[in-house]
């Protein structure tokens, strides 16, 4: 094992086979930065090449609400960080269906380009996924 | 088989039942830091009837039994109302090593 | 195998970098290898060099130090976090004209692509988070 010291990010190497990297965003925005460092991390992911996949769930969810105006808590709009994501290729965006019925949200509130999964269809990403980041 | 770790009183927080909700059979739960509270969940008997029909294996990391005060439950099953298995450090990166992935609900 | 750890939590006031800590020592006890510790969120705060605990309570930042130094293991804050939270080293406090700088010896600044790196290159990633 070599510890790398890259100066800027790492490229996915060659030599092991290019892994689906699963982002969990469990957390509502503005709150706390969680949320926030979440996508800065697709974000990253993206502009270096990563595959990677962001899931929505529990109060992830507010996440992708439309209509957000932080600017009267002098915050950046996560929303507009939300969509960026296509301009970096990533484009795997899931939504779990029962977070949203629990929060009386339904498709039509939430960003259009995510996909809304059922919990079963939850378990199986879980199990293709090769690396879970836990956010 | 993923290894979910929680961290969270199930009295406090839903992060058990947010966990539980997700995992599939064969899945095991590792109840770490605030999470050993679980060990003697009461407050939700439908929850606790259901999670325990499920197929899932459940542990409980041993030091954060003996911080709190909890080493009682583990010698009284009537007490244990989510029986887990008590493990070291060692034990949990054996689990690490054993599951496919770690999801870690906090 | 291949271990990397991320921690999420601030030491003191969340258990999450202790349990981390404890977790990581279990792993290098096993037999195991870490490829990175990966400082991000709170976590940042870990890699201060300026906490400081009373005589009788463990030194987190100096206990990660020593792990760090006796494994020589890869340890990176992501500068994005620390910089936002005041964890900082000496080329960031002279590039943003700061007075003093805190991060601890070992450890480097870095961005988000050493998470995804270690995302990619280890058999195992655990994250260690606290939000309440």
């Amino acid at each position: 094992m070599t510890n790398t010291t890259h100066s800027g990010g790492p490229e996915p190497t060659d030599t092991s086979p290019e892994k689906n990297i699963l982002l969990l965003c469990r957390s509502a925005p503005y709150g706390g930065a969680l949320a926030r460092e979440t996508l800065e991390t697709a974000l990253a992911a993206g502009a270096m090449g990563y595959s990677v996949s962001l899931l929505f769930l529990d109060e992830g969810v507010w996440q992708l609400l439309d209509n957000q105006k932080p600017i009267a808590i002098h915050t950046k709009n996560h929303q507009a960080m939300l969509g960026a994501l296509p301009l970096y290729e990533v484009d795997k965006l899931f939504v779990e269906r029962s977070s949203l019925t629990q929060r009386q949200l339904n498709k039509r509130d939430i960003n259009p380009g995510v996909t809304v999964l059922d919990t079963t269809e939850i378990k199986g990403l879980f199990q293709s996924s090769d690396c879970i980041l836990s956010f | 088989m993923i290894l979910h770790t929680v961290n969270k009183s199930p009295y406090r927080s839903r992060q058990l039942l947010n966990c539980l909700a997700r995992a599939k059979a064969g899945d095991r739960i590792l109840l770490i830091e605030d999470g050993v509270y679980g060990l003697n969940w009461s407050d939700n008997a439908d929850d606790i009837a259901s999670a325990l029909a499920l197929p899932l294996q459940f542990y409980a990391l041993l030091p954060d039994i003996q911080a709190r005060g909890l080493m009682r439950l583990l010698e009284d099953s009537a007490a244990m109302t989510l029986p887990c298995q008590a493990i070291s450090d060692e034990q949990f990166v054996d689990l690490v090593v054993e599951a496919d992935n770690v999801i870690s609900w906090y | 195998m291949k271990f990397s750890i991320v921690i999420l939590g601030a030491p003191y006031t969340d258990q999450a970098a202790e349990t981390a800590y404890r977790f990581a020592a279990a792993t290098l006890a096993r037999g195991h290898s870490i490829y990175r510790l990966f400082f991000y969120h709170d976590g940042v705060h870990n890699a201060s060099e300026l906490l400081t605990l009373p005589q009788d309570e463990l030194q987190p930042a100096r206990r990660w130090r020593d792990l760090i130094q006796e494994h020589q293991l890869d340890a990176v804050v992501c500068i994005a976090a620390a910089l936002r939270r005041g964890v900082i080293n000496d080329t960031e406090a002279r590039r943003f004209d700061k007075p003093a700088h805190n991060l601890g010896e070992g450890i480097k600044l870095a961005g988000l692509g050493e998470l995804l790196d270690a995302a990619h290159m280890s058999d195992r990633l655990i994250t260690f988070g606290a939000t309440s």
